[in-house]
């Protein structure tokens, strides 16, 4: 058991998701950063199902009621336990009565908290994640406030090393995977979607310009501004399924690309696509930083996912080793 | 470079629960001469987490007599073997953790251990001062080997 | 055993064009029908749901207006080959009706939700008697369920009564609305921003996401608005 002493405004629990009911037009939700929950899930011993917190809002301090082992991942939010400070990417043992406090992060948008046990909330449909909009998941379907505790499930057996561990973060070791661009700018693949050609010339300067994530952007869709572009020619565009990562384009011609909580159906010409492997990475863009986005083939996608899951792999096993090892030598 | 490269996204270790490859870790480990720094699995797969491990492997083989007997002086030793880093990857341009002369509160990291893609802490056993720097990092270090020693606070 | 031939005009022809099939991102394929939004076009999108749903290789399918959203488990290796597939799929998609079951809906047409219903006079030079008499004498198919949990979009409306969803959305449409957004009508199923033009109000609660079966409508449901009580 945790308990929230202060957290910003729009924190939840997530877990992967809850796909499979777009049919009925219910978002998926989730992290916005999957590879950060799931590292998280690992580095602690849990199932990859385990629902952590996601926190995009400062400042967030939670009181361990208990004893447990919690793992941080996603944004460096240069946390402390009890006031020292903890390394990006790792999980720890907290003992009752210590407060764990997170920072806003200097780059990169939100962090997730995973506890031993996962967070112990009702599965709606199939999943823990909270779905804002529809008002249920997660805590009551709300966002989590201060007072709030939260319960953790059973941990899993296992050694957990009393001084922590934890790994190298996905952008060092898959630094050569997930490139930046000069400047800084985040360079995002994407695949053409079914009104790209319509776009005429204007589609040319949507892969050559850089996007700025607007200030109203969510966890429901990044707006972005730049120089805007529009159909050559006005199309009737019946309501269908969408997934997060589509890029529409609404009248005014800057473009909108749907998040976790994006809405399961759209009706604005499509420009591209992101890839899926790059989405964990436009999860932790902030409002404010650039966008490149990039044509990219299947071919190419499946060269990246191949090595997100390898790292994952990678870890999933180096860091069962190393606790056996550690087990052993206790 | 006998380091494996991620981003090809093949895994070069084996099965890892498998127990004959949990033992022979945990003996390689209580020997902790780092001699063997390559595992093999049953199933023909290598874990390598050496860079250029025959070269690295004569440093470290240099073992006792480099390590001055300073009576005050108490080494900081690392916790696995595997690859010593001064500071955490993903903070680069900060400084080392643990520069001589830092004083440091008990319980504080002083370095990490790189095993593939894991971090393990090293850790300072009591507060004190950082004595004399034994590892730098990159260097490839087995369990137990001194990294850094501390002097009690003056 | 003598076989009979469905009479030529029910005939759902296979030569009337390929479907066209587009990207979003990777794992997902959207098929849209050719030809008009009617309802011989989505028992076709229904039957191709059908055909699609057994597919190994498929993780989720979210039928749209005369179109469906095919997701994958996996990013395939060649993307031409799914393509292909799914095109001979909706070459051999024939017209299916579903069984769905009838919703009989009571509406408070005029009142205080009925924020539109002015408009929609001005614009179909229709007085609101008529509008109101035509929208719930009206019998209606769920095309589709998406947008918001349980949300479906029915077809079927009276061409004198569509009207544009609007260009800035209400920003407090009430959950339970009874709404038109240009050639369709629906019922709003959350309080929050709507684009579709409010004539009346419905007591039904259209999802629970506890329930066994959530969503209270399907595709394939014919659904009847009986007026309840008409406020004008």
């Amino acid at each position: 058991m945790i308990e929230i002493v202060a957290t910003g405004p729009l924190n939840t629990v997530q877990d992967l998701g809850r796909p499979g009911y777009r049919n009925i037009g219910v978002t998926a939700c989730g992290a916005m950063d999957t590879l950060a929950l799931t590292i998280g899930n690992i580095l602690v011993g849990n199932a990859p199902d385990a629902a952590g917190i996601e926190v995009q809002t400062f400042p967030f301090r939670v009181r361990f009621s208990d004893r447990g082992a919690f793992a941080l991942t996603g944004a460096d939010c240069r946390a402390t336990l009890d006031g020292v400070p903890l390394p990006p990417w790792w999980m720890a043992q907290a003992r009752p009565g210590q407060m764990l406090e997170l920072s806003p992060p200097l780059k990169d948008a939100r962090a997730y908290l995973s506890l031993a046990g996962g967070v112990d909330v009702a599965p709606v449909m199939g999943s823990r994640s909270t779905s804002l909009r529809g008002g249920f998941g997660g805590v009551d379907g709300r966002v989590l406030a201060a007072g709030d505790r939260i319960a953790t499930g059973a941990a899993a057996d296992g050694f957990l090393p009393k001084d922590g561990f934890g790994v190298v973060p996905p952008a060092v070791a898959l630094k050569d995977v997930f490139p930046l661009a000069e400047g800084g700018a985040l360079v995002i693949r994407a695949l053409p979607a079914g009104e790209h050609d319509l776009f005429g010339v204007d589609a040319e300067r949507f892969w050559s310009q850089q996007w700025k994530i607007s200030a109203r952007s969510d966890r429901t869709g990044y707006r972005l501004s730049g120089d805007p572009i529009h159909p050559t020619e006005v199309v009737e565009m019946r309501s269908h399924g969408v997934v997060p990562g589509v890029i529409q384009v609404p009248p005014a011609g800057e473009p909108i690309v749907q998040m976790s909580d994006a809405n399961t159906a759209g009706g604005y010409p499509k420009i591209a696509g992101v890839i899926e492997a790059d989405l964990w990475r436009l999860g932790q863009a902030r409002i404010g930083s650039l966008l490149r986005f990039v044509p990219a083939t299947h071919a190419e996608a499946k060269v990246v996912e191949t090595a997100l899951a390898a790292y994952i792999a990678d870890v999933r096993k180096t860091a069962r080793l190393v606790r056996q090892a550690l087990a052993a030598m206790a | 470079m006998a380091r494996r490269d991620r981003s090809t996204g093949r895994n070069t270790i084996g099965d890892l629960s498998d127990p004959a490859l949990i033992s022979t870790l945990t003996g390689w480990l209580e020997r902790s001469g780092a001699s063997a720094l390559e595992i093999t699995t049953p199933d023909g797969g290598v874990l390598k987490i050496a860079l250029d491990a025959g070269a690295r492997l004569e440093e470290i083989a240099e073992p006792a007599p480099a390590i001055p007997a300073r009576p005050e002086g108490r080494a900081v030793k690392a916790p696995m073997a595997g690859l010593f880093r001064d500071r955490h990857p993903a903070a680069p341009e900060t400084g080392p953790l643990a520069g001589e002369g830092r004083a440091l509160e008990a319980g504080a990291v002083v370095g990490f251990v790189e095993v593939g893609p894991v971090l393990l802490p090293v850790t300072a056993p009591d507060a004190g001062v950082v004595g004399e720097i034994r590892t730098r990092t990159g260097d490839l270090i087995g369990y137990g080997d001194p990294v850094l020693t501390m002097e009690p606070s003056p | 055993m003598s076989i009979r031939y469905a009479a030529p005009a029910a005939i759902v022809p296979d030569t009337d064009g390929q479907a066209r099939i587009s990207f979003i991102g990777t794992r997902a394929f959207l098929i849209e029908a050719p030809g008009a939004f009617d309802l011989p076009n989505q028992r076709r999108v229904w039957a191709l749901s059908h055909a699609l749903e057994t597919r190994p290789d498929v993780a989720e399918i979210v039928p749209g207006m005369t179109n469906l959203l095919v997701i994958l488990k996996e990013t395939p290796d060649m993307p031409e080959v799914v393509v292909r597939d799914l095109q001979e799929e909706w070459r051999r998609a024939r017209s299916v009706d579903l069984a769905g079951r009838e919703i009989e809906i009571a509406v408070t047409y005029g009142g205080e939700h009925a924020d539109d219903l002015p408009a929609l006079c001005d614009l179909s030079g229709l007085s609101d008697r008529e509008v109101v008499r035509i929208h719930h004498e009206g019998t209606y198919r769920v095309f589709a369920l998406g947008s918001a949990p349980g949300f479906g979009y029915l077809h079927g409306l009276d061409p004198r009564i569509h009207m544009p969803r609007k260009t800035v959305p209400s920003l407090h449409m009430a959950r339970g609305c009874v709404t038109i957004g240009g050639m369709q009508t629906g019922i709003a199923v959350l309080t929050g921003p709507n684009g579709w033009n409010s004539i009346g109000f419905a007591e039904l609660q259209m999802f629970d996401p506890l329930a066994a079966s959530p969503a209270v409508m399907a595709p394939g449901d014919t659904v009847r608005f009986r007026p309840e009580r008409i406020e004008l």
